[in-house]
């Protein structure tokens, strides 16, 4: 069996906000590759192309090259191959391709997040026991990121200075700081820039 | 020091529980063992030949007291009552059972410590200058920058799958006590012709089979900028680093293939589209981290003391371990001093669980609460006063960790070595015991003066033997230990790789070679001023070469 997973990381979703999870044989057949979609003349095809990456593909060649595709799949030959995840955080934050991107190949659960905070819209699984976990519980991510990658939430970072500037004076900030030898706090103020 | 708030804190209890999901399902089977190594190597997990090893990552080599107090209490509850301190600022535990590895994980959270990243083929643990924040020839604080580089590495998840690992090392200073020339990335902070402060980026050093010396990329980047600079780097090695063969994987190959202006190039490129967004440090946060590294409440003291000077006079072994092993501060009346962890035929590196204690109260009670790890396998006590020092010295010499040989040739590096990795193929441990007793005479040492030697127990160079001053490298012939000589290496400021000097010496005669080095570079010295690494330099490796194998 395979399952398909979508969620909507790009489209403005929380990560976690699954769209649909369906059954799917395989990666459509009617994929081209990057070359094909260079060759492509104007009037070719019809639109909705599904483009299949793969790991040693330069997303940045692909500019202006997108319009017509509704789907790339970005493959993952083994899941410690991990140029993926730069081809799909380029695809939407260079690119700016709002499409589904999905990840293929060998696609494991403790990956799952890493997918869709690097962009990915979808992902298709094959291993039986990621299957299993995923109808049950979900996958293994953590709720708090540091990074800003290639989805919409907010880093830590952004949560600091957010609680920081939603205090009463917005010209000054207020650390409280513990400092050694002592555990008792101690007031430090900053001026915003 | 740093302290972590709700964030970081939730971040990492999320993180324990994540990897105690991944162990059940490893020890259920759902994970394959191939499926579960890179996660566990993640997490600072190896297997070892014995038993796993567990690697806790010390941020930067910065520590407080209740933090080692913790490593003690594992180091007894989970391991055999030892720790060893390892040459990038961590500590490793050589028996720990995979069951046990999620209490331990959790343990160190309670204490804002973790295991990520300490190994894997992603961002390692950062280091840093272990005297940062103390030393009186810092520009600033490197530590600061440190942190703000943990976190943004901390689960990457775009770099979590590199083609081989990635270190990178900060320094406040030019004067270069991380080695950061032999970094991924190696960053130094500077000052311009305007007077601002920002870094000098440095990328592809390293050492293993294929040692270099860092490349400059960049001569001055805007501190704001951090992030987004080290972000644009590991996106084109991500991509264009070599996977077909791990040997040749890591960033250093990358830029030697391709060459420094076509890798600066591309690095220039990804970061002009990253300058100004998202990764930019927001003023705010940068105050907030330096707020945590601000100097502890020194007393205005005089420079010295008329009860030190008595002791320093009266007391010639005392006046040693001072010489050697305490270093200038900032501010009058204080020191840093390194607790050398080489006591004469004992294994580089290693405490024991009482002697983590000792460390433990020592920063407690005379440093500001405050510790560091060395990459050179030592603990330092960063702000110290000098009238503190008799009491300190004492202290240590009762814990056997009087050792006053910091800087000194028995001050050595050394890897686990075939004891314990399934990768060396030859033992350290052992030689450098056999070395640091040979040499145990103090007089003697002090006569060599400044020498730097290094181990590894294979040509992966965890004992950092390319940049000793003398490096012994261990290699496998047709099951024989044999034990190579590198001569003329630094890890500092003025980098250079050690030269291979000819065939390799059997284990029962490594030791005998290392002495005719040593004593050719007597016989040959200017004066007792001139270093061993400044011999080297001016007269070459012929006079060693025809000493050690006699002239051809």
């Amino acid at each position: 069996m395979t399952i398909l997973r979508t969620f909507r990381t790009a489209l403005g979703g929380n990560r976690s906000d699954i769209k649909s999870i369906r059954q799917e044989t395989d990666t459509p057949a009617t994929a081209i590759d990057v070359d094909t979609l260079k060759n492509l003349k104007a009037g070719d095809t019809g639109r909705d192309l599904v483009l299949a990456l793969k790991p040693d593909d330069r997303v940045e060649e692909l500019s202006g090259l997108l319009e017509r595709v509704s789907l790339i799949t970005v493959d993952f030959p083994a899941y410690t191959d991990g140029r993926g995840y730069s081809q799909c955080y380029l695809l939407r934050e260079r690119l700016g391709f709002t499409g589904d991107v999905r990840a293929v190949g060998d696609i494991l659960l403790d990956q799952l997040d890493f997918y869709e905070r690097c962009g990915f819209s979808s992902y298709v699984v094959t291993d039986a026991p990621t299957i299993a976990r995923l109808e049950k519980a979900g996958h293994t991510g953590l709720s708090q990121t540091y990074q800003p990658s290639a989805n919409t939430g907010l880093t830590i970072i952004e949560k600091r200075i957010g609680r920081s500037l939603s205090s009463t004076d917005d010209s000054v900030l207020t650390v409280t700081v513990p400092k050694a030898p002592y555990d008792k706090p101690q007031e430090i103020q900053f001026s915003h820039f | 020091m740093y302290r972590y708030d709700e964030f970081d804190h939730q971040f990492v209890r999320e993180r324990v529980e994540q990897f105690r999901d991944q162990v059940e399902r490893r020890l259920k089977g759902d994970l394959t063992e191939d499926q579960f190594k890179p996660l566990r190597l993640q997490n600072g997990l190896y297997l070892q030949l014995h038993a796993y090893m567990l690697r806790v990552a010390i941020p930067y080599g910065t520590l407080s007291s209740r933090q080692m107090h913790k490593l003690a209490d594992l180091s007894a509850k989970y391991d055999k009552g030892y720790g060893h301190f390892t040459t990038r600022q961590n500590i490793q535990y050589n028996w720990i059972s995979l069951a046990d590895t999620p209490a331990i994980l959790e343990e160190l959270a309670e204490v804002e410590m973790h295991a990520i990243q300490t190994s894997g083929n992603c961002i390692r643990n950062v280091t840093a200058d272990h005297l940062a924040g103390a030393s009186a020839d810092e520009i600033e604080d490197p530590r600061p920058y440190a942190e703000l580089i943990r976190q943004w590495s901390t689960l990457h998840p775009e770099f979590a799958f590199l083609p081989r690992k990635f270190k990178i090392a900060v320094v406040g200073s030019e004067k270069d006590r991380a080695a950061i020339r032999f970094h991924d990335i190696g960053l130094c902070l500077v000052k311009n012709d305007e007077d601002e402060v920002g870094f000098q980026v440095h990328v592809g050093g390293g050492m293993g089979r294929s040692p270099f010396v860092a490349h400059q990329i960049r001569d001055f980047l805007p501190k704001e900028d951090l992030l987004a600079y080290v972000e644009a780097i590991l996106r084109v090695y991500n991509q264009f680093g070599r996977r077909d063969n791990k040997y040749k994987a890591r960033v250093k190959i990358l830029v030697h293939e391709a060459g420094l202006d076509e890798i600066r190039a591309a690095v220039e490129a990804e970061y002009g589209h990253l300058q100004g967004g998202r990764l930019t440090i927001p003023r705010a946060e940068q105050d907030r981290i330096l707020a945590y590294f601000q100097d502890p409440e020194f007393e205005t003291l005089s420079d010295t003391d008329i009860a030190y000077e008595r002791a320093l006079q009266e007391n010639p072994d005392f006046a040693r371990w001072v010489k050697n092993n305490t270093h200038p501060h900032k501010k009058p009346g204080y020191v840093s001093a390194t607790i050398a962890l080489k006591s004469t035929g004992e294994a580089p590196g290693d405490a024991d669980t009482h002697q983590l204690h000792v460390l433990a109260d020592l920063g407690e009670r005379y440093s500001f609460d405050e510790l560091r790890v060395s990459h050179e396998q030592n603990v330092i006590l960063p702000h110290v006063r000098k009238i503190d020092l008799i009491e300190i010295w004492a202290t240590l010499v009762d814990a056997g960790m009087g050792a006053p040989v910091s800087g000194l040739i028995a001050d050595i590096i050394a890897c686990p070595g075939l004891d314990y990795c399934a990768l060396a193929n030859a033992r350290s441990i052992p030689v450098a015991q056999e070395i640091s007793q040979r040499f145990a005479n103090l007089e003697a040492q002090q006569d060599i003066g400044p020498l730097k030697l290094k181990i590894s127990g294979c040509i992966n160079a965890c004992g950092h033997h390319h940049v000793g001053h003398i490096g012994i490298l261990g290699v496998d012939r047709k099951n024989e230990e044999l034990y190579q000589i590198t001569l003329g290496g630094s890890g500092e400021e003025d980098a250079s790789i050690g030269t291979i000097i000819g065939p390799g010496f059997p284990a029962d005669k490594i030791t005998d070679a290392v002495e005719t080095t040593v004593g050719t570079y007597l016989d040959i010295r200017q004066d007792e001023n001139e270093t061993f690494l400044q011999t080297y330099r001016r007269v070459g490796a012929t006079p060693f070469k025809e000493r050690l194998y006699g002239t051809a």
